[in-house]
């Protein structure tokens, strides 16, 4: 029997949550509506395979979250996948810097989240 | 046997053997036309596979906005889902909605919701809309969508809301966000779905509303 992979999706946007609901359905799906709320999941759910990391968000932000998961030895091997609306280079540079596995920007397109959760998580396609 | 008997023994083999060639060279190129025929297929259904996956994916993305903007009667949650969905979907990213306070076009306009108070701050007074972006107006006067491709347009897009036929106001779309091509026939489907869909939630959200304040 196949266990499915475990993703957190941090992100304020009730609309994106669905979308992610509805195109993952291969995929369990852990849901946060900010920072704070993720950190929280994070000690609910130690086994997690991949973050979608929203960067513009209320209480704490996308990056400050990065930083959060990137800086604890537990969590800092969980590939983070930042998925935004600012496309900027800048965002995009400090995002990497600070330990992205990849940036996706919105609107996006299912089979690009796919394909890079495909890549990020070993055994999984 | 004879020799004579012995050749015409080997060359009557020998011309079966050339039929049974020919006839194998025949179903050598029958089996490589098949086979050329069924990657073919397989190539066509893979083509339209991805097509389907692309497909069910824009229609989980405009499943997704429609649910969203009816999903609530409390106006100032459908303005958050016309703003999650115009964001989101359509990669806008100044925008602004404006709303008829009356049921004509005569009546006042009121702005329901701007992402960037500085694109409408000339055209109005608190949060009623004076009139003087032409785009605008015309869309409000005539209930026709304008759609412009160049990406320094301002509005990028002005799209008309009515509810059978009876007006509901605007939403105008002035800037995409930078990384975002412009608009084409792709997002007509989604530019639709606002038009119709959005135009219904706020159309009802606002009945409930005064139906609440009369009860």
């Amino acid at each position: 029997m196949s266990v499915l992979r475990k993703v957190l999706v941090v992100e304020d946007s009730k609309l994106v949550h669905m979308m992610y609901d509805l195109m993952l359905s291969r995929f369990e799906i852990v849901h946060a509506h900010d920072g704070v709320e993720a950190a929280a999941r994070l000690q609910e759910h130690q086994n997690l395979d991949a973050v979608l990391l929203d960067m513009n968000m209320p209480r704490m932000d996308g990056m400050a979250f990065l930083r959060l998961i990137k800086a604890d030895p537990i969590f800092a091997k969980i590939p983070v996948v930042v998925v935004t609306t600012d496309g900027t280079e800048e965002t995009c540079r400090r995002a990497v810097e600070t330990g992205a596995a990849a940036f996706l920007t919105k609107p996006f397109k299912a089979e690009a989240i796919l394909e890079v959760l495909n890549r990020l998580i070993p055994n999984h396609s | 046997m004879s020799e004579e008997a012995i050749i015409q023994r080997l060359r009557e083999r020998l011309e079966e053997a050339r039929s049974l060639t020919s006839s194998l060279d025949e179903s050598y190129a029958e089996l490589q036309r098949r086979l050329a025929e069924y990657e073919a297929d397989v190539r066509e259904l893979s083509d339209r596979l991805i097509d389907t996956e692309q497909q069910a994916n824009r229609l989980i993305g405009l499943y997704a906005g429609l649910y969203q903007l009816h999903a609530t009667l409390d106006p100032t949650q459908v303005y958050t889902a016309v703003a999650d969905v115009v964001t989101n979907l359509l990669g806008a990213e100044r925008y602004a909605l404006l709303l008829y306070q009356g049921n004509d076009r005569s009546s006042a306009v009121r702005i329901a919701l701007c992402s960037h108070q500085n694109d409408l701050a000339r055209l109005a007074v608190r949060d009623r809309y004076l009139g003087g972006d032409p785009h605008i107006d015309g869309a409000l006067r005539d209930g026709r969508l304008r759609l412009f491709s160049e990406r320094s347009a301002n509005p990028v897009a002005v799209i008309p809301l009515t509810v059978d036929e009876q007006p509901v106001g605007v939403l105008v779309v002035f800037a995409l966000l930078p990384h975002r091509a412009t608009l084409g026939p792709a997002d007509e489907p989604l530019i639709d779905l606002l038009a119709v869909h959005a135009a219904s939630a706020v159309h009802s959200a606002h009945m409930h509303q005064r139906r609440g304040s009369r009860a």
